[in-house]
Parts: C-alpha cells; sequence; structure tokens
C-alpha cells in the first residue's frame, strides 16, 4: 500500500445531479504534498462496516494548498462513492493515499487533444491546466449525456478559450472520432479519459488512421466489480478466507490481515500482481495490466480488480 | 516497444527494414543505394502509400523494386539537400506516417533527429544501416563531428589529437566518441586498423 495521510474535507458543493465537488485541506500544522498532472489518490472509507477503497483523479492546480477531486454516485459498483455523497460532511476527516501518477504527460509533442467524456473530466482539467501554463498548443474535446452534466466547464474554457468543444448525448451529437485523428501533425498526442465504450472508440480510430500507440494515451479506473463468492487460500501465510460477493479480492486479503501490494486498486499499475498456484473455476480477470496471454495462461490475477467464478483460488502470497 | 535494443556500451543496433503494418502513409529514405538490402525491404508489399527520397539517381538499378505507378521518388545529389527536404515533407504531414531510413550511420541519425523535431516517437521510425559501417565520431575534447571513419584510432580534424573510437554512442548526437589515446603517454600510438569497413 501507498503512504497514507489525513485531510480534512473543508468544502463539498453539488456540481450536477449526482455529482459533487470536494476540497480537501491538510490537518492544522502539516501541509499537503505537490502533484503532477494526471494524478489521483486513493480514499479509503467504510459504510455498513465495509471497507472501500476509491480512486479519483486531482483536478485542482498544483499549486493550491488543497486538493480537488468530483465524485459522481455509482449505485453497483462503487460503494465509497455512496459514502462520498451521503455521509461525507465538511469537517469531516478523511484517510487517503499520497498521490500517485499513472496519466502523466508526455512534453516532447507538438500539439495535444484532450477527450474527456463525463467524470473522466477530471485528469482532463489537470493536463489543461498544465499545457496552459506550459503554452503547449492543446485543444478540448468534452462529451455528456446533456447540458447539466456540463460539469468544469468554466475552468476549461478559461484554459483553452477558442478551443474547447463540448457535445451533448441529448442532441445525438458525439466527437467525431475518424475526423479528429484524421488530419494532425506529426507529433500529435490524444488523451482521453471516459467511459470504457468511449476510450476504445477512441483509441480504435486512432489505430484505423495510423497513429502509433506511443501517442495514445487513456486512463480507465476500473471498479472491482461483484461476483459469486468465493474462497481463496493463502498459501505462504497458510490462511484461508472467504470472499463475499460484494467485496474484492484485495479487500478480503486486507481484511484477513494480510499486506498485498497495492497502489492504483484500479487494475492499472500492476502493483498487486499475485502469483496463481492452483484454482478449480473460471477466472473474471478485469485489469488492464495483464496481457491477454498472461490472462489465459491461470497463473496470474490482479486482486485488485478482479475474481473468480466461486470455487477454490490458491495464491503464493 | 522500440525498434532499437542496446547492445554493450549504448552501441545501436539496426535490425533491418520491415514494413510497418500499423501506419497509414510510409516515407523511405535511401541515403546509400544498397542493393541488397532494397530488394529484401521489398519482399513484402508496401501497406500504403510510400513515397521515396532517394540520395542519387532516380533510374539506379536498386530502385527498380520501386518503378509502380503509384510510388512517387524524389532524388537528392547530396545529403544535405535531401535532409532538408525531409525536415519540410515531416513538417507538413499528418499523423499516421511511418519513417524509414536506409544507409550510413550519420544520415540515419540525421533521418532520425528530423522525426524527432517534429515530435516523432520511436515506434514511428525505423533506421537500418547498409553500405558501409564507417561511423560519425564526436571528438569529446574540441566537439568536433567527423563522419565515415573506418578506423579505431583516427587524427581529429579539428584539434588534431589522436582519437580512439569508442562503442559508446550518443543518440542525441547521433555519433560515436572519440578520446584522445596517447592522453597518459603522448606520441604512444598503437595501430591503426580498419574495424569499420
Ligand atoms: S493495485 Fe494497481 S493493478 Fe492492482
Ligand atoms: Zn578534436
Amino acid at each position: 500500500m501507498s503512504a497514507m495521510r489525513n485531510v480534512v474535507v473543508s468544502r463539498i458543493q453539488s456540481l450536477a445531479p449526482g455529482i459533487k465537488e470536494f476540497t480537501f485541506v491538510a490537518p492544522p500544522g502539516e501541509e499537503l504534498s505537490r502533484f503532477s498532472a494526471g494524478s489521483h489518490i486513493v480514499i479509503h472509507s467504510v459504510l455498513k462496516g465495509k471497507p472501500h477503497h476509491n480512486p479519483y483523479s486531482l483536478l485542482g492546480s498544483p499549486d493550491d494548498p488543497h486538493w480537488r477531486i468530483a465524485v459522481r454516485r455509482q449505485e453497483v459498483s462503487r460503494g465509497g462513492t455512496a459514502y462520498m455523497h451521503e455521509e461525507l460532511k465538511e469537517g469531516d476527516t478523511l484517510r487517503v493515499s499520497e498521490p500517485i501518477n499513472l496519466f502523466p504527460l508526455v512534453r516532447l509533442g507538438r500539439k495535444y487533444i484532450l477527450v474527456a467524456g463525463g467524470i473522466g473530466v477530471t485528469p482532463i482539467l489537470s493536463h489543461a491546466r498544465e499545457m496552459s501554463r506550459l503554452k503547449m498548443d492543446f485543444e478540448v474535446h468534452y462529451a455528456v449525456r446533456s447540458a447539466e452534466f456540463l460539469v468544469l466547464s468554466d475552468e476549461l474554457r478559461a484554459l483553452a478559450p477558442g478551443r474547447f468543444y463540448t457535445y451533448f448525448d441529448s442532441e445525438q451529437e458525439r466527437p467525431d472520432f475518424k475526423q479528429l485523428f484524421g488530419n494532425q501533425p506529426l507529433g500529435t498526442h490524444i488523451y482521453v479519459c471516459g467511459p470504457s465504450g468511449m476510450i476504445d472508440a477512441c483509441l480504435n480510430a486512432g489505430r484505423a488512421a495510423g497513429w502509433p500507440e506511443s501517442h495514445l494515451h487513456s486512463e480507465k479506473f476500473l471498479a472491482a466489480e461483484h461476483g459469486e463468492e468465493f474462497t481463496v487460500v493463502a498459501a505462504q501465510s497458510n490462511v484461508t478466507i472467504t470472499v463475499a460477493s460484494d467485496t474484492s479480492l484485495l479487500d478480503a486479503l486486507e481484511e484477513a490481515g494480510l499486506n498485498p501490494p497495492c497502489l492504483c486498486r484500479g487494475g492499472a499499475c500492476g502493483q498487486c500482481e499475485a502469483e496463481v498456484v492452483s484454482c478449480d473455476s473460471e477466472f473474471e480477470h478485469r485489469d488492464i495490466f495483464l496481457t491477454d496471454a498472461e490472462k489465459s495462461s491461470r497463473k496470474k490475477i490482479m486482486p485488485c480488480v478482479s475474481r473468480v467464478k466461486g470455487g477454490t483460488l490458491i495464491l503464493n502470497i | 516497444m522500440s525498434a532499437y535494443t542496446y547492445r554493450v556500451r549504448s552501441q545501436p543496433n539496426y535490425p533491418s527494414l520491415k514494413w510497418d503494418v500499423s501506419g497509414a502513409r510510409h516515407l523511405l529514405v535511401i541515403l546509400d543505394l544498397d542493393t541488397n538490402s532494397i530488394a529484401e525491404l521489398c519482399r513484402s508489399p508496401c501497406p500504403g502509400p510510400l513515397e521515396i527520397l532517394v540520395r542519387g539517381e532516380a533510374t539506379h538499378p536498386a530502385l527498380i523494386p520501386f518503378n509502380k505507378a503509384n510510388i512517387l521518388i524524389h532524388s537528392f545529389a547530396s545529403m544535405d539537400t535531401l535532409i532538408v527536404a525531409l525536415e519540410n515533407a515531416l513538417d507538413q504531414t499528418t499523423m499516421g506516417l511511418r519513417l524509414y531510413a536506409l544507409g550510413h550511420e550519420d544520415g540515419l541519425w540525421k533521418c532520425n533527429k528530423a522525426g524527432q523535431k517534429v515530435g516523432m516517437s520511436r515506434d514511428e521510425i525505423q533506421l537500418a544501416q547498409a553500405s558501409t559501417t564507417g561511423r560519425p565520431v564526436y571528438c569529446v575534447h574540441c566537439g568536433h563531428h567527423m563522419n565515415l571513419i573506418h578506423t579505431n584510432i583516427t587524427v581529429c580534424t579539428g584539434c588534431k589529437r589522436h582519437l580512439l573510437v569508442r562503442d559508446h554512442f550518443s543518440r542525441l548526437l547521433g555519433a560515436y566518441m572519440g578520446f584522445q589515446i596517447d592522453a597518459e603517454s603522448p606520441g604512444l600510438i598503437p595501430a591503426v586498423e580498419e574495424v569499420f569497413p
């Protein structure tokens, strides 16, 4: 687990139906560390006796003495968002990780295209701020369900005057990725964050237009989805645990007092990779770290987002 | 994935050119007309529109495999005019291009630099050594650049020191480092051998 610290909720603001912005400050006498554009923190919360760990992008400026995040309430998959929306109050203290950056900015490009879908706007805003500060050539494309969900747009418009484009699903508007990729100068990079379907559509259009992987950047936070209950045996520690259908494998290991390594808790960084000794059921790999070959080898699993469909999983931990 | 792998002492390793099917358009720079390398590349057809910049005659027999109506060949008399044309072409074109360069090492790294200047990444550029292994050398004492050095020891045309041509290659300078060989015992120069034909 990466370094943890306490923060105090200094402000909660409603941005749109189901979307709130939270501002955190350091407890008295402490200071928050600086972060780079694209960083996120992991918030630890307990709702109805169940621990949750959710990653959120920092959307503020690294120069601010506070940290800002925006949270969309998600019903099923991310219990932590319900906690943020319903339980948390101004003045409360929260346990969070120090900032981690898995979506850093490549500075060698000639031009940048930022694409945000819905709440995926948060890391895009921090990149836009950094690019504006460095006087880089960039434009922003922001797609939302309808006008009322267009959050943080004033800040974006101010950072990219004349180069800020919005798309409303309700009006049948959508970014035309084919056109967007078709006519950009060499040295252009694209950064996309949003729902999986949009990220896939965007990256596939880029590949079809001949863009190399090194110029396609995406960030997808995965949530540990629910599934069937199963049994996990930690062979080295000789512990047997039942993983409930609404608990992630990583959370279950931690609850049992094991301390497996992890960083992003979103299936992206590779820190939590665990070696499988045996498994008598099917794997549900949900990470974006392991290769397809590794996934089908049944030898590795990323406990933060992946699980198995019942039965017993024996891990070499 | 990077196109080059490092051998000991940062010496670049040049795999032979292969059309990159992920690219939408292709630009081939032929710095030295090496018949075998061109024939090898042409064993598979180019997967998309192709343009060629060549130093030398467009009618050279090595270019016969490219004699097709849809392939544009531009020929240049000197390296300098070719590099200027390359820089202009890269500046004007759009994403989706793959750059391939074939020839002596000094020219390869000039092409690489032209690509980097417009923000191209390693996975968009392939470099393949052909016709000679003569090295570009950078004198670490006076900063002079020399090209096509075929021997293990050479005299710097800038400062006249005897330089040992090392395997240490700088991507930034596009050259191998040359160090004075008789710094400790002046005048003691080992035998000069042709090692980079
Ligand atoms: S903690 Fe990052 S992949 Fe699991
Ligand atoms: Zn010299």
